[in-house]
């Protein structure tokens, strides 16, 4: 039944929307084929990643990702735990963003493993002084979270009151442990970095690292949310609450003049700022970031004009994408090799082909999710 | 910046001297547990160490030749310029101001090691001998070990589709019988000198008092990131060597701080948030109640 009803909201749908679709399920092929290739023939063959360059494309996707898919547990804090109900007509269009956000870094994770075989093996063997073992586990448990907290949507479809009920009182639970992992793995992410003084850059390195990549989590979250909302509604032709979202653009502003100041403050503190004003390639860097991750948002989402207008607030919220993206990157490669200095990493065409296939396939699994389910209604 | 090595006394006390002679020690213990854990720093000194010599290395690469046949380890297709995972040791020539000198690349093995902190699933670890070694049926291959080494020495099959890190193991089998390293054991030149960490600082020293003209007049490894079982001296700075210039502190102690908290943040967390929804809760119903 769902499959007729489908095929029929496939035929009304418009040439861009065929094309866009098309578009999506041939980059989905492409990634699967390559990101099997890679599997079956390893690293050194598919990959321009290095000795000098262990990490690249990929990882900097995961860093990234799982920011955006903060959109769960922001704005699951933000209607559960806070108490806002205006904003619950949004929260699973945010759920679902994080759900795929992070089956998507799992599915790069795995791909990007030096041995796939032994996923499972922070399970039996414990590292606790590793920020990779405590981030393992966190995803993990936050997986099986974001499951629970998708599956009132698809009960709900099915029509099955019992179980609704169940995951109903379950709710508070679930999000105040899903807040938790997220705030411990989130603010971790900065810690994996703590843990390479060596290897980045002043500007990317403080002792505020786990804090400032929580908050950037968070602000990226909400902005997660406006664009996953506006871009959503646009692919099933709906209106979307431009209301709600200036809401969370107003939320926006404060967390990441919160984010600023630790950031600011951090580099006066330690004597670092001289760097901010090298005007080499880092100092470059890091204005983009700071200009499109906080400034941006500062600025565009307290004049009400922006965002009261649907493209004021897809812009904005497309800049802080960009700009937390920018930041993750940076971080990795700030830092120069110990060894081997000149070596230098661009992602090969098979890195980028597994990319972006399995972006693609997690848009695809978005737009389906809200055809089929009741994202877009409130529970 | 480049040759403040230079002004230090040959003596310095560590770190943790410092701590212990201020009567200290039991505190540093208490405060980062890990320490002692993860190095046996109890018996570092007494540990095994090697000595290399780089004034009277003469670039012969008998270690590297004895290394690759003790370790079975396969010949590389090319001559590499760097370490590799199947090439654990290599000689390089490095420039100075008016001589040259060589450099054996090898593992340190740090008495607080980055690669053994960081390492996902604890397959890199320090053993009570010496040695910093890898369990090859634990590793996940997530690399993490490669970014956090401040010398860039593990490294990874590439090539292999179920590929491995490869790195210096110390020769902890043959440390296990009693022998030394098998690059120490076939060093015609006298430049690898092997012992215990306390002998190796003693010998280093007493090279540098009685050649003080032909020694930079440091130990590298003696307090670099928390100190190595590996020492270098040199005549030309260790920067021309490619060592890097680390503080005394181990270099992942800031991350080990902050993943000893972890149970305080999730304490921290649980009661935070279930207090604001508490909170939170308390305040709608007072509104509703209110406009009821």
């Amino acid at each position: 039944m769902a499959m007729t009803a489908l095929t029929i909201e496939f035929k009304k749908l418009s040439t861009t929307g065929k094309i866009v679709l098309g578009i999506l399920a041939i980059l989905t092929t492409l990634g699967l084929v390559t990101g099997i290739y890679r599997l079956l023939t390893g690293l050194g063959t598919t990959t321009a990643l290095s000795d000098s360059y262990p990490w690249g494309l990929w990882l900097g996707f995961d860093f990234t990702l799982i920011a955006f898919g903060g959109a769960a547990f922001t704005m699951a804090m933000v209607v559960h735990l806070f108490n806002l109900e205006k904003y619950e007509s949004v929260l699973r269009p945010a759920i679902l963003t994080g759900f795929l956000g992070y089956v998507s870094v799992l599915v790069i994770l795995l791909i990007d493993l030096g041995r796939p075989d032994r996923f499972w093996g922070f399970i039996p063997y414990a590292n606790l002084h590793s920020p990779l073992f405590e981030i393992c586990w966190c995803i993990l448990l936050y997986t099986i979270v974001l499951t629970l907290e998708i599956a009132p949507l698809i009960f709900e479809r099915l029509k099955q009151p019992k179980i609704m009920r169940v995951l109903h009182a379950a709710i508070i639970p679930v999000t105040v442990v899903g807040v938790v992992l997220s705030t411990c793995h989130q603010s971790t992410l900065g810690t994996m970095f703590l843990a390479l003084p060596e290897r980045t850059h002043p500007l990317w390195w403080s002792w505020l690292l786990p804090l400032l990549y929580y908050f950037s989590a968070i602000g990226l979250g909400l902005s997660a949310t406006i664009l996953v909302v506006l871009i959503g509604s646009k692919a099933i032709g709906r209106e979307p609450e431009v209301d709600v979202l200036a809401g969370l653009g107003k939320i926006s502003v404060w967390v990441w003049v919160i984010y600023l100041v630790f950031r600011i403050g951090d580099l006066v503190f330690t004597g670092d700022l001289g760097y901010v004003f090298a005007l080499d390639s880092k100092s470059t860097l890091f204005w983009i970031e700071i200009l499109l991750m906080a400034i941006a948002p500062i600025v565009l989402y307290s004049m009400r004009d922006v965002r009261q207008s649907k493209s004021g607030l897809f812009w904005t919220s497309l800049f802080v994408f960009l700009g937390v993206g920018f930041n993750r990157f940076d971080a990795m490669f700030s830092g120069m090799p110990p060894t081997n200095m000149e070596a230098t990493y661009f992602p090969s065409f098979i890195e980028f082909a597994v990319q972006f296939g399995v972006l693609a396939a997690a848009a695809l699994a978005w737009y389906l999710a809200a055809r089929l389910l009741p994202i877009f209604e409130e529970g | 910046m480049t040759n403040d090595h230079g002004q230090q006394p040959s003596h310095t006390l560590t770190r943790r001297e410092l701590l212990k002679l201020a009567g200290v020690g039991a505190g540093e213990l208490l405060l980062r547990p890990e320490l002692a854990h993860a190095s046996g720093e109890v018996d570092a000194e007494n540990a095994a160490a090697m000595l290399y010599d780089a004034t009277k290395c003469v670039g012969c690469r008998a270690c590297e030749v004895a290394c690759k046949e003790w370790n079975d380890l396969p010949l590389e297709a090319e001559l590499p310029s760097d370490t590799t995972a199947h090439t654990w040791t290599l000689i390089k020539q490095y420039q100075g101001e008016s001589s040259e000198s060589f450099r054996k690349y090898q593992c340190m093995h740090c008495l607080d090691p980055a690669c053994v902190s960081v390492c996902t699933v604890g397959a890199l670890s320090k053993t009570e001998d010496g040695p910093v070694v890898y369990d090859t049926s634990k590793c996940i291959g997530c690399r993490y070990c490669q970014y956090a080494c401040p010398f860039g020495v593990p490294k990874f099959e590439w090539e292999n589709p179920l590929g491995l890190i490869g790195k210096c193991t110390f020769c902890a089998d043959r440390l296990a019988d009693g022998l030394i390293p098998a690059c120490a054991e076939a060093c015609p030149a006298g430049a690898l000198t092997f012992g215990t960490r306390k002998q190796m600082l003693k010998e280093a020293r007493k090279r540098i008092e009685q050649n003080p003209n032909r020694y930079i007049d440091h130990i590298y490894g003696e307090t670099e990131g928390g100190g190595t079982s590996v020492l270098f001296l040199s005549d030309i700075p260790f920067e021309k060597l490619g060592l890097p210039v680390l503080e005394s502190a181990p270099v992942t102690h800031a991350s080990v701080m902050v993943a000893n908290a972890t149970p305080v943040t999730f304490a921290t967390a649980a009661v935070l948030f279930s207090g604001i929804y508490w909170l939170t809760k308390r305040r709608n119903e007072g509104l509703k109640e209110k406009e009821d």
